[in-house]
């Protein structure tokens, strides 16, 4: 009696092991299947923008650099990086800037209907490029403002900003409020208590912000494509090429704004974790791991709107 | 004979007196370090006062505790003094000089904290050397100074480490090092000890009452932990509800407790509630009692600590002699602690090496210059409030 219940509990084991195989299985091929789905188009670009020959089908035939050499010797192309570089670089510095003052004020102010203040400011970073393209358009048109670099800095600015504060803001909710007073009972006036103790502990997340920034507007063409005047920036050049046909140097364009895209998204979300790992006490490990995961979450949105997303529909 | 000097500061405070009370003047003679006057704090949002109404005088060279529970009052006095938080009514006097008002950055005081906050991107080094990078001292004089400071911690050779690597102890002397660098006048300290284990915390014990005694800077130590208190401080006030029950030395405060709180908060005791039959002579319950004087009033509480307590034969002679049942034996490991029924009350002895178990006849009294009379918490308070009044 007791062997045959034992072989039949054995039997049961067998089964139930079998059934969480299979449902592992599923799982682990919907997951693959999403994985090929998001970077499996980034990764056929890149391999045609090395592949020698001027139709993209398979088979390959062979390697070149050539797609690339003749991107940067388009001057157009490369007056257009140039052009993003410029438009990144200054929009990033004005969000930075603004971003964390208005993270420190959030932070800071212990007033009503903070919750909703902090929600508006979030907008332009999920609105769709497009309404926000339009209606700044409309303002400076009103505004008897000429469409060109700053038009673009201040569409790019309206998104970043709430960016940079948010990821900063995150930083300083799991900052330690006492440090601060222990700066002001050393000495230090508020002034030298911001450079010396505040700045300090938000600089990596201010990095990481502005990576992320950096790569916003580098990628941004819904916004931008209304607000840039005679002088197109890279992605909107890029765009301009495809309605005159498809080259392999279009390939090679994307590759590199995919590759520059990734790579500092992933410095970013380094940089993050590595802060939110040594700037927390061993005691309160649990609560800021729960933090943490919210401070993750404007890396991630942002990954997903201008990462694979952007790339993949140029194939 | 007056002297030369006392009549000149006598015609200096003549010629000032209309401006200011002599009190007042910067480091006049005798004026306490930190001075309460009247000082209340109400968070905003609470109805209940966390400070009410507190009075304080605190000299130089002085290891002051403040003791009291959680929710008592202590760390937002600290922060008064500090200037974290300002009071709502009330001012705050350093050095004779009114300070309400005045920002943190512009006091003479310096803090360690219970978290002690010690800049986690700044190396062991920049964070003693802060206050002195912020009051502009010499570059050439930092360096020396730190290494004594640190020195005097025995955390040499620790210079060019983080925060976040060193232990809690290490971070503690660190945090003591970069409060003391500045030779502040007065130096904070809120449950300092608090995060540490006990080993940990009798060692830091010594470290602290060294450290005061060499740099004589005069300490404020909150606290909850009454041994801690009684062992470190010259005076001590414990804290309840907003109000300073009792404001002494360490040995009065045990000796003789004002109220029954600090009776109950500092070590053990007896509280018996009694009434007055005649003179000296009193009753609690069904047990007379012999007072050592004639009480105030007609009910009041008796505190009698049971280290007080003879117990056995020797207590025979005494004028409170009692025989009674054991009831309850606890062992604490360097002595036995039994309660005693005696009539309707209850009383905790120290049996020392005598063995007793429930059960036993038990014989035990007290002479009565022991047994002190307390007040009750709640009537001190009305007293307080209907003298301010």
């Amino acid at each position: 009696m007791a062997a045959a219940g034992s072989v039949r509990m054995r039997r049961r084991r067998r089964e139930s092991k079998a059934v969480k195989y299979l449902i592992v299985g599923i799982v682990g091929l919907f997951v693959i299947a999403v994985y090929i789905f998001l970077y499996a188009p980034m990764i056929i670009t890149a391999l045609f923008s090395v592949n020698d020959s001027k139709i993209q089908t398979l088979p390959l035939v062979g390697f070149t650099t050539k797609w690339f050499s003749a991107l940067f010797n388009d001057e157009p192309m490369k007056q257009a990086i140039l052009y993003s570089l410029k438009v990144a670089a200054v929009a990033v510095s004005v969000s930075a800037c603004v971003g964390l003052a208005f993270a420190l004020m959030i932070d800071r102010l212990r007033i009503r209907g903070k919750a909703v203040f902090q929600a508006l400011l979030a907008a332009p970073l999920v609105a769709p490029g497009l309404v926000l393209g339009i209606s700044l358009l409309v303002n400076f048109h009103t505004a008897k403002i000429e469409p060109g670099f700053f038009t673009i800095v201040a569409g790019h600015v309206s998104f970043i900003t709430p960016l940079i504060m948010f990821i900063v803001l995150q930083r300083l909710k799991t900052a330690d409020p006492t440090l601060e007073q222990a700066s002001m009972d050393c000495g230090a006036g508020p002034l030298r208590t911001f450079w010396h103790v505040t700045l300090p502990g938000v600089r990596v997340a201010l990095i990481a912000g502005c990576l992320l920034g950096f790569t916003l507007s580098m990628d941004e063409i819904a916004s931008t494509f209304f607000l840039a005047g005679t002088q197109p920036t890279l992605p909107v050049y890029v765009w301009g090429l495809l309605r005159f046909g498809f080259t392999p140097e279009v390939n090679a364009a994307f590759t590199l704004i995919a590759g520059g895209s990734l790579t500092l998204i992933g410095i970013a979300g380094l940089l993050l974790f590595i802060s939110g790992r040594r700037n927390r006490l061993p005691e309160e490990k649990k609560a800021s791991r729960w933090r943490r995961r919210g401070a993750g979450r404007p890396s991630a949105a942002a990954e997903r709107e201008i990462g694979p997303g952007s790339v993949a529909p140029g194939v | 004979m007056k002297t030369a000097k006392e009549e000149s500061s006598q015609v200096s405070s003549v010629t000032s007196a209309p401006q200011a009370e002599p009190a007042a003047l910067p480091g006049a003679d005798g004026a306490p370090v930190v001075e309460l006057r009247g000082v209340s704090k109400t968070y905003p949002g609470g109805d209940v006062a966390a400070v009410d109404n507190m009075d304080l005088n605190i000299q130089e060279g002085e290891f002051f505790s403040i003791l009291g529970s959680s929710g008592s009052g202590k760390t937002t006095t600290l922060r008064m003094i500090a200037g974290f938080e300002q009071p709502t009514k009330g001012n705050v006097l350093l050095d004779g000089i009114d300070a309400t008002g005045v920002p943190p950055y512009r006091r003479d005081v310096n803090t360690v904290f219970q978290n002690y906050a010690l800049f986690p991107h700044m190396k062991v080094e920049a964070n003693v050397a802060y206050p002195l990078k912020m009051a502009g001292t010499p570059k050439g004089e930092i360096k020396p100074r730190v290494a004594e400071a640190l020195e005097r911690v025995s955390m040499t050779g620790f210079e060019k480490r983080l925060p976040h690597q060193l232990s809690g102890g290490q971070r503690q002397r660190v945090a003591l090092a970069r409060a003391l660098i500045g030779r502040p006048r007065l130096l904070l300290l809120d449950e300092p000890l608090g995060a540490l284990d006990l080993k940990l915390r009798e060692n830091m014990l010594l470290v602290l009452k060294h450290l005061q005694r060499e740099v004589g800077i005069t300490f404020i130590y909150v606290t909850h932990d009454q041994g801690e208190a009684l062992a470190m401080s010259d005076r001590l006030a414990v804290m309840n509800g907003g109000y300073v029950e009792q404001l002494a030395s360490p040995t009065e405060i045990y000796d003789r407790p004002a109220t029954s709180f600090v009776a109950g908060f500092i070590g053990k005791s007896n509280l018996l509630e009694c009434s007055c039959t005649s003179g000296d002579k009193a009753q609690a319950g069904t047990m007379p009692l012999v007072l050592g004087e004639a009480p105030g009033e007609e009910k009041f509480t008796l505190s009698i600590r049971p280290e007080t307590i003879v117990v056995g034969e020797d207590s025979r002679g005494l004028p409170n002699h009692y025989e009674a049942v054991v009831g309850d034996v606890l062992f604490l490991g360097h002595e036995r602690e039994v309660m005693v029924d005696c009539g309707d009350q209850r009383l905790v002895v120290r049996a020392g090496q005598q063995i007793y178990s429930p059960g036993d006849p038990i014989e035990f009294g007290w002479s009565p210059d022991k047994a002190v009379i307390v007040k009750a918490t709640g009537s001190w308070q009305q007293q307080q409030q209907s003298q301010d009044a």
